[in-house]
């Protein structure tokens, strides 16, 4: 699953680090949700997309091979 | 609906492994004294204190050693620390079958393996049972 986390992060000018403290989560989760390693789960993926005040799926996007 | 462990309750999980590993020490010097065996049992606590010592050390650098010491947990180390518990166990049941039948063509009891790959096949049908209603 795609993500623009790391262009939602730059833009605010947090370091991953600043962004994991924020939701609660390592900054080494938040590397690899930018790194589409690691799909969050649906309520990391809300607080993420209530944080940069954005519709989940404006967040995240669904490839066809996730289906 | 939170997905991580914080505060408090984190904060004494954080010490719970290093804490864990000085009462082993401890353990392992006084067994070992008791039976006569001043050498093992320094060696004993030596090695699990410095395992205590790497993972307050090196916790903070290393992911790998914070999840051994169960630092800071989040959805994803909870989960990676899920399927690392997951293939030891797979390791562990393969091991136990497997020196349960050598025991076996051996023509001797299973003893403790066969305790174990029981226990093991138990609570797995248990735990299947109580997740599968539960989610």
């Amino acid at each position: 699953m795609r993500n623009d986390v790391r262009e939602l992060r730059a833009a605010k000018g947090l370091s991953q680090q600043a962004l994991g403290q924020a939701l609660g989560v390592s900054r080494q989760t938040i590397n690899a949700i930018e790194q589409g390693r690691y799909d969050p789960s649906l309520p990391l993926a809300i607080r993420m997309a209530r944080y940069f005040g954005r519709a989940v799926e404006e967040v995240f996007h669904v490839d066809d091979e996730d289906r | 609906m939170s997905t991580t462990r914080t505060g408090e309750t984190g904060s004494r999980r954080r010490w719970l492994i290093p804490g864990l590993c000085v009462a082993f020490a401890a353990a392992y010097a006084a067994v070992f004294l008791a039976h006569g065996r001043p050498l093992a049992a320094t060696i004993g606590a030596a090695v699990m204190l410095a395992y205590a010592a790497v993972l307050v050390v090196f916790s903070r650098r290393s992911e790998a050693v914070a999840l051994l010491r169960e630092d800071g947990r989040d959805e994803r180390r909870a989960m990676i620390t899920g399927r690392a518990s997951a293939t030891t166990l797979s390791v562990l049941v393969v091991l136990s079958l497997a020196m349960v039948f050598v025991q076996l063509v051996r023509g001797v009891e299973p003893g403790p393996w066969g305790v174990f790959c029981g226990v093991g096949g138990l609570t797995f049908i248990v735990a299947i049972v109580y997740h599968s209603r539960r989610y």
